[in-house]
């Protein structure tokens, strides 16, 4: 996990596999013992399967259900063999196939690198999705 | 009045990252409440931890609460709400442990129940056995000797079991299902989360009034004068809350609450967390507003007490003196807009100053009279 922050206030929590698969449990504790200070959740695509046999939802359902349950502006994932950005938020929800294929992170960064100046509407998070 | 002011989890500028490292801060912060949140049984490893802070807040003033599980499906089928409950059960042992004062839950959406006595029945059939369970773990004689190092779990109350407000429409939990439940079952507190009330309410909480309704409301159907709360920014659309800010950045303002507080709250005995993406930084920023308002309310009494001191002085009765004021404000007033409809005349500063000559003669005496 990595904390960054943006606009002061803003922070965005990265939640990966963790090197031991079965201390997992802990750290999604540890994420949500903060998730109310979190403004952008990225899930690595590598962890969704394993967090969502851990929330009980199904794979599809773990960005939406997360999204409900913590009220994170964002929730996002980026899987790279698809090209497809998925991001849960306030208004809606976007799934964007992106023109080049890249790394999740790097999606990361110019999803974050756009979302300012695209705002915070479905059209502008719909923008920022596709950047990579 | 008690108000005690406090940030949900260990403060964002602790340089440690456990309960009691947190703690520390709270206190050095001036702050005196704090809410943590656990979300599975207490481990071993944990349980240094817990007992640890237990052991500080029951050797210091500072209150320590519990959260319960960030998300609930109480009202959901019977697995979904045996899941819940298994998540909850962890957070009735670890608020004996740290010595919780509150243990706050939500109850999630309605589920297949429309809103209504029949939802809120069930809610309260859960509740109760909640408070039951709580009242069992903390009173269990078998555990005495094993305790002995815990004082509070022999000498303080069971924590009290808080049910939360919510802030979506499809989620149960407005502030009147909160109270009839709360009115049903003994051992149980109304949390009333502010952010949650106001979108809710389609921002309803805008001024000391709405405050004002809200408290007379809960004191009037539900009694008492202790209360428990969450205050954040918040974002909300259609009676929804979307996600939360900080104070500085929502239309839920703290002032009008602090105003509130100041003005009325002498009958409170509240506890306040901050749930805000800033956490103990809006817990200061509200510590801070709560301050000025009552210094401003203080300056009010002050003036008050000086008007009457004058009045006696002068021989007027004190609705006398106060028209006189209010008619030199008038004045003093009428000639400030002068000023600001004349700059460009040729002597505007010495025609605008004519009136307030006016008003100080009036007044000129009373000061006379006062020295």
């Amino acid at each position: 996990m990595t904390f960054g922050e943006l606009e002061g206030a803003r922070t965005v929590m990265l939640v990966d596999m963790a090197s031991d698969p079965s201390r997992l449990a802990e750290s999604w504790g540890a994420v949500i013992g903060r998730i109310r200070q979190v403004h952008v959740l990225f899930i690595a695509p590598e962890a969704i399967d394993a967090l969502s046999a851990l929330e009980e939802v199904s794979a599809a359902e773990l960005l939406q259900s997360i999204r409900h349950r913590s009220l994170v502006p964002h929730v996002c994932t980026y899987l790279p063999n698809e090209r497809i950005a998925l991001v849960e938020h306030s208004l809606g929800s976007v799934s964007v196939q992106t023109k080049t294929e890249c790394q999740p992170l790097e999606w990361l960064a110019a999803f974050l690198c756009e979302l300012p100046s695209a705002g915070p509407g479905q059209a502008g998070v719909e923008h920022a999705s596709g950047g990579c | 009045m008690s108000l005690k002011l406090g940030p949900a989890g260990v403060p964002l500028s602790c340089k440690g990252r456990t309960i009691v490292e947190g703690m520390d801060d709270i206190t050095s912060l001036g702050l005196d409440a704090m809410e943590i949140q656990t979300v599975r049984t207490v481990q071993p490893k944990h349980f240094d931890q817990y007992w640890q802070a237990g052991i500080l807040s029951w050797d210091s003033d500072l209150e320590m609460n519990l959260h319960g599980p960030y998300y609930a499906e109480l009202l959901g089928s019977k697995r979904e709400r045996n899941r819940t409950l298994t998540k909850m059960e962890a957070s009735m042992q670890a608020g004996k442990i740290v010595n919780a004062r509150h243990l706050v839950y939500h109850v999630g959406p309605y589920g297949e129940y429309e809103p209504g006595t029949e939802a809120n029945e069930q809610v309260a059939n859960i509740f109760s056995g909640v408070v039951d369970r709580v009242h069992q773990i903390w009173g269990d004689k078998s555990e005495e000797e094993d305790y002995a190092a815990f004082p509070w779990v022999h000498k303080s109350k069971p924590s009290l079991v808080g049910i939360e407000t919510s802030g979506r429409q499809d989620l149960w939990g407005t502030v009147e299902e909160v109270i009839e439940v709360c009115n049903h079952v003994d051992g149980t507190v109304p949390v009333l989360n502010m952010a949650h009330i106001h979108a809710r309410g389609h921002g309803r909480m805008r001024t000391s009034e709405d405050y004002s309704e809200l408290f007379e409301q809960v004191r009037k159907d539900y009694g008492g004068k202790k209360f428990y709360c969450h205050f954040a920014g918040i974002e909300h659309r259609m009676g929804n809350a979307l996600h939360y800010t900080q104070i500085k950045k929502s239309d839920l303002k703290f002032e009008p609450f602090a105003e509130f507080l100041a003005e009325e709250g002498s009958w409170l005995d509240i506890t306040i967390i901050s749930d805000s993406p800033l956490l103990e930084h809006d817990a200061m920023y509200m510590l801070q507003h709560y301050d000025k308002a009552r210094q401003r309310l203080l300056e009010i009494h002050a003036r008050e007490e000086r008007r009457i001191k004058l009045a006696v002085e002068s021989g007027m009765s004190s609705e006398e003196l106060e028209m006189l004021e209010k008619e030199a404000a008038e004045a003093r007033k009428a000639s400030s807009d002068g000023e600001v409809e004349k700059p460009d005349s040729d002597k505007p500063a010495k025609k605008a100053k004519k009136p307030v000559a006016k008003a100080k003669g009036k007044m000129m005496s009373f000061d006379k009279d006062e020295d």
